[in-house]
């Protein structure tokens, strides 16, 4: 069993901002001119007390090229965030997690919270690299 | 700390058979039927010791339509497994990380057996236009 209140109170201890919209969803958003030049929101949901949802979207971010290609490269090297392109053309990135049986509060924060709100950020920042422009950046 | 020799001791206990391949990984298989008519393979990789990672794929199946489309519509209307196209087929691959104290039956139950279920039920339902 999964809570809100658990789930605001992991991100008060990672000390990331949020707000909670009309929809009971709560919205972990991201601004780093220097890191990634969009606003990046993720909206977490708590489905049914055991399912937990994190979607990722890059605000007004819209490169150029086959977005599904791009997608693909992208679960290719990582498939979490698991990245799609929605219906209005938006680059997603999501993950998910069913908690029908007992985890520590730590798994939840650390194993769960905390990567699926870091690691959609990195994916944003790469979605447009090929493998060898990222290996080049790995090893600057 | 997770091990091999866990994770196929909570598979017998699921009681799925299982086999070890050549780089010693654990190799579980789904049997074709009526829902979906070709083999998908299962391969599961733990690395480092908290890492579980799936990657499955079809056997001999050529899905009619654009594959990156039809993994594209998987991953958008499915929380898990991720579709992705290799040398032109679908593939289904998923990954948990076990760093932290979670429960045996956490493992068993949700990590394995629903992966496990969720990439049968997301080759059934690749070409399908909607599902339930």
């Amino acid at each position: 069993m999964i809570t809100r209140d658990f789930i605001k109170e992991c991100l008060e201890i990672l000390d990331l901002k949020y707000s909670e919209l009309d929809d009971g969803c709560i919205a972990v958003s991201f601004y780093d001119q220097d890191f990634f030049p969009y606003q990046v929101v993720t909206y977490i949901r708590v489905i049914r007390d055991e399912l937990l949802t994190f979607s990722t979207q890059a605000l007004d971010y819209h490169p150029e090229g086959d977005l599904m290609a791009m997608a693909n490269r992208h679960n290719c090297r990582s498939h979490s965030p698991s990245c799609y392109i929605d219906s209005d053309g938006d680059i997603m990135m999501d993950r998910a997690f069913v908690f029908e049986h007992e985890v520590s509060p730590h798994y939840i924060l650390n194993d769960v919270i905390r990567p699926s709100i870091y690691l959609p950020l990195e994916s944003f920042v790469n979605f447009e690299l090929t493998d060898s422009e990222i290996e080049e950046k790995m090893r600057k | 700390m997770i091990t091999k020799d866990q994770i196929r001791d909570y598979l017998d206990k699921l009681r799925l058979s299982t086999r070890l391949d050549n780089d010693g990984d654990i190799v579980f298989s789904f049997n074709p039927d009526d829902d979906f008519g070709y083999p998908v393979v299962v391969t599961i990789v733990v690395e480092n010791g908290f890492r579980v990672s799936f990657m499955a794929g079809a056997v001999g199946y050529e899905p009619a339509g654009d594959p990156l489309f039809l993994a594209n519509r998987n991953n958008a209307r499915r929380n898990y497994p991720t579709a992705v196209v290799r040398d032109g087929h679908v593939r289904m691959e998923y990954s948990v990380v076990l760093r932290e104290e979670v429960s045996d039956d956490y493992i068993m139950h949700t990590v394995l057996g629903q992966t496990l279920s969720s990439i049968w039920s997301a080759y059934v339902d690749l070409e399908k236009e909607t599902v339930k």
